[in-house]
């Protein structure tokens, strides 16, 4: 008995050393799908430290332990791992095939017609900061999009003209949810500026058109803008400017953040300085006060609920002098509210899960807006409410899905007439789409989508679908896109016939983009055709028989290190564009259609010595036609070119304090934007004209921004 | 009967504790061997190859902080070493990858952690400082700023953030003496031993910010 105990205990030792003291060689290869070489690659068996690295012919060696049946694992940068389950002595002499992860076609590829001025994309890079320093821009997200390709040089009232398209067609998301009063208030004449400072964004894209079928409503462009998912730390800051005061601060806790900021504008001592002469007609200075807050909670590395919320009231008392007809005076009064809640999620599947629900409310109050002793009053709001969800299924296939609503209403109440006139707007549009991004080849990408759409007012049930392709070769990216848009007819026209179509447009874009290092160009072609526009018709009214097509080239060229501290960017765009539409009988290029567009801005950045960035902005447009009674045919008129030059200085003075200085049109060109003719002809029958002309020509601003707080360097925003 | 059973549990139990005496010593080996790999490196090949070592090591022992610090830091260092390669978005992804499962490691060095953070972030800056300047420049000095602070005697971060501060424009620059965090941060790292068990570079710095300074 004793014998077979100590036989059995001998055994069991020998075979423990047995198993330990063998080795097997474990060798192979490792290619790509071409069949090169993959070096460098990481080969191991699961649970052991046993492996090694390819060497540069892609080939290993290791020995190994293991017995019976073991998974090898080959795991490389940019490529999908790959495991391989066999038994542990059957592993020599291996050829692995990687497949590259095609990341990116679907996560980081730029589409014809999209823009991407911020964010983690290395199409093209622009922080907050590059939009500020940029001449031209005046710190101003909407004026900083004018110097891209594709934007037309503003009208008087600053609104983006993308494209051929009316200002009407360009609409701003924050958070994926639609804003709808994106433009401050403003006095007749002057440039608008967005509500929004671009400090408050992490990213912001832009798309020109051919965007993709979750975003709806507009004919041109939309503007999606991202606050930042989360504040680290906590700051506050002033800020003093020569037309407004500001200040605010974030509250950082570890998982939540709390950001306020306020702003009071008042005018008058700018008009003043600069505009002596206007001041006499200002009885009350152009002046508001907004308010911003925005609380964060990400309890989950894929999981945020942000609130952003907005209140801003402006107000002015001015003469407004009509380029023919009496004075008048004009009080000026307007409320805009605008909250949006927006809660992102990953569940453990992988589905992306987005809620948002998003209100906004503009209301003016004008006495004197268009002839002396009227009164206007205007209400809308707008409830947005969303919903969506995205998965990666496979390597090649990739889905979106999304639900939302617009619940809409507009009162007018215009009190000069008899009867007074009170429209009343209360409608919905409903849409719904699917997305789904194919990866055919490593480097080609198919995007379909469809969006089905159901406006109430006019009970129109749609069907826009959309195609986009793209393509990359080396540094070089192909795209094309086809897709049908619509968008609701303006309220204006709405409140005359509330059965008006919606607009639409079919939409053709071709473009090649490349990127190298620290330069960026851009090539793309683009057609739309209207149809469904409002017209304006003799008997009938409003009518939605109007048409139209735009055309033409946008070119763009980004250098940001052609010379040690020096950038620039060389923006061209051509538009072809014509319209039978409001009241246009006949189709003709629309008042606000600049056929070519142009810029050029050049950047010196210097911390070191200077501390300073200092920009100069060219920007060139030709001339809009206008209609003369006194000449032949319609729109047959030309307005002069159009020529700015801009400057802007930053200086950063202090980690804590930049100093901004900025002035626009700086050689003080008399542009002119069109005609206002008499409605009746003078003795010798001639309609009598004068220029339509921005009434402050030129804008000077001087900034300090003052931000407190631990390790705050450089801020610009205390939100 | 009785006697085979005990004899067989024992033996098993042997056994038991045995492979798992082994498996440390392999965990312990592994990284030795790692470590040493580490010490020799010439280039970015070697590099690239002493990552896969210590990505290895990381994926059979999750559970160990000091391997997986090790990942995420040479996946770091990997961008430093190779500038304007392709594959930095992902290297840093990774290394963001492991510094999170770090967080998660209750025995990890909290101060080597923060100091990571700094130095990962750091990183992410020298890709695109334009535009991750202003956004970075916050969280890379608090992160160093917390390393020292929950472990004075930790070099790293003090050499960390006086190269940091080097790099950046001098009015950005705090009123720290760099003199005086080079002598101090040097100081510490004349204390400390070349070890298995804990992390051991950037002493190269030192001569990093010298050079920079004498050139």
């Amino acid at each position: 008995m004793m014998k077979t105990k100590q036989i059995l205990f001998i055994g069991l030792i020998f075979w423990q050393l047995q198993a330990f003291a063998q080795t097997r060689e474990v060798s192979g290869r490792v290619i790509d799908e071409q069949g090169s070489p993959v070096a460098y690659a990481n080969i191991w068996l699961e649970n052991s430290v046993e492996g090694t690295s390819s060497d540069n012919e892609g080939f290993f060696r290791f020995n190994s332990h293991a017995t019976g049946e073991g998974c090898l694992i080959v795991s490389m940068i940019g490529y999908h791992e790959v495991r391989l389950q066999a038994p542990i002595n059957e592993m020599h002499d291996l050829q692995i095939l990687i497949r590259e992860i095609p990341l990116n076609l679907d996560e980081v590829v730029v589409q014809a017609g999209s823009f991407i001025l911020k964010g983690t994309s290395t199409v093209d890079r622009k922080s907050a900061v590059d939009v500020a320093t940029t001449a031209g821009s005046e710190g101003d997200l909407f004026k900083a999009i004018t110097l891209l390709p594709g934007a037309q040089a503003t009208g008087t009232d600053g609104r983006l003209l993308i494209r051929g398209g009316d200002s009407s067609e360009s609409q701003t998301y924050i958070d994926d949810m639609h804003v709808l009063s994106p433009y401050g208030a403003t006095f007749p004449y002057q440039q608008a500026r967005s509500r929004y400072s671009p400090f408050f964004f992490s990213g912001v894209n832009f798309s020109m058109g051919g965007f993709t079928s979750e975003y709806s409503q507009s004919l041109s462009s939309v503007l999606p803008l991202y606050t930042r998912d989360e504040a680290k730390d906590s700051k506050t800051g002033v800020s003093l400017m020569n037309v407004s005061l500001g200040g605010g601060g974030t509250k950082a806790w570890e998982k939540a953040s709390l950001s306020f900021n306020g702003d009071y504008t008042n005018m008058d001592s700018y008009v003043r300085l600069f505009y002596p002469e206007q001041a006499k007609q200002w009885y009350r200075p152009f002046h508001s006060l907004a308010l911003q807050k925005q609380f964060r909670y990400s309890p989950g590395e894929h999981t945020h609920f942000k609130t952003f919320f907005t209140f801003d009231r402006s107000a002015f008392n001015r003469l407004e002098r009509p380029a023919f007809g009496e004075s008048r005076e004009m009080d000026f009064n307007e409320n805009n509210l605008y909250l949006n809640s927006t809660y992102r999620t990953r569940s453990k599947s992988g589905m992306n899960w987005f809620i948002g629900a998003a209100f906004g409310w503009n209301r003016r109050r004008i006495a004197g807006a268009e002839i002396a002793g009227d009164k206007l009053s205007e209400s809308e709001s707008e409830l947005h409410l969303k919903v969506k969800m995205g998965k990666r299924i496979s390597r090649l296939f990739k889905m979106d899905a999304g639900a939302e609503s617009f619940l809409k209403q507009y009162e007018m109440d215009y009190t000069i007439l008899a009867p007074p006139l009170s429209p009343r707007l209360n409608h919905h549009i409903s849409g719904i789409y699917f997305s789904g991004d194919f990866n055919l080849l490593e480097n080609l990408l198919l995007n379909t989508s469809v969006r089905g759409e159901y406006t109430s007012l006019n009970d129109d049930i749609a069907l826009l679908p959309r195609l986009a392709l793209s393509y990359k070769l080396n540094d070089f990216i192909f795209s094309g896109v086809a897709g049908r848009y619509q968008q609701m007819t303006g309220n204006d026209y709405l409140i005359r016939n509330g059965a008006l179509s919606n607009e639409r447009n079919l939409q053709y874009l071709l473009g090649i983009y490349y990127q190298k290092d620290e330069k960026i160009f851009r090539a793309e072609a683009y057609h739309k055709d209207y149809e469904r526009l409002p017209l304006r018709q003799q008997q009938l009214g409003y009518t939605s028989e109007g048409e139209g097509y735009s055309r033409g080239v946008d070119l763009f060229y980004n250098d940001r290190m052609f010379l040690k501290h020096w950038d620039y960017m060389v923006a061209y765009t051509f538009n072809d564009s014509r319209r039978r539409y409001l009241h246009y009988p006949v189709p003709v290029q629309p008042h606000y259609v600049t056929r070519h567009n142009a810029s050029v801005s050049v950047r010196y950045t210097n911390f070191d010595r200077l501390r300073s960035m200092i920009s100069i902005t060219q920007r060139y447009a030709s001339g809009r036609p206008y209609h003369d009674p006194n000449g032949e045919g319609f729109m047959s008129g030309c307005t002069p070119q159009l020529h700015t030059t801009d400057v802007s200085w930053t200086i950063l003075a202090h980690k804590k304090l930049i100093i901004y200085l900025s002035a626009s049109n700086i050689f003080g060109r008399k542009n002119i934007y069109g005609y206002h003719y008499n409605s009746t002809p003078n003795n010798a029958g001639i309609y009598e004209r004068k220029p339509i002309l921005l009434e402050q020509p030129q804008n000077f601003y001087v900034g300090f921004f003052l931000t407190l707080g631990k390790n705050v360097a450089y801020e610009a925003t205390h939100f | 009967m009785k006697t085979l059973s005990l004899l067989v549990v024992s033996l098993i139990l042997m056994l038991g504790m045995q492979l798992k005496a082994q498996n440390e010593e392999a965990c312990q080996k592994a990284m030795e061997t790692a470590i040493d790999q580490f010490d020799q490196v010439k280039d970015a090949a070697d590099l690239q190859v002493c990552k896969n070592s210590f990505e290895r090591i990381a994926a059979s022992y999750p559970e160990r902080w000091l391997p997986v610090y090790y990942a995420a830091y040479l996946n770091t260092e990997l961008v430093y070493w190779e500038m304007k390669s392709e594959q930095n978005t992902q290297r840093l992804e990774a290394a963001e990858k492991y510094l999170k499962q770090l967080e998660g490691l209750e025995e990890a060095d909290r101060s080597e952690v923060a100091t990571l953070w700094g130095y990962f972030t750091m990183c992410r800056i020298s890709q695109n400082p334009q535009t991750l300047g202003q956004e970075l420049y916050q969280p890379t000095v608090t992160k160093f700023e917390e390393a020292m602070r929950l472990n004075p005697a930790n070099p790293r971060p003090v050499i960390l953030l006086a190269f940091f501060e080097q790099n950046l424009p001098p009015f950005l620059q705090s009123s720290r003496n760099r003199e005086e965090e080079m002598k101090k941060a040097e100081e510490l790292f004349n204390r400390e031993q070349k070890s298995y068990s804990a992390p051991y570079w950037g002493k190269h710095f030192l001569q990093m910010i010298t050079d920079s300074e004498n050139h």
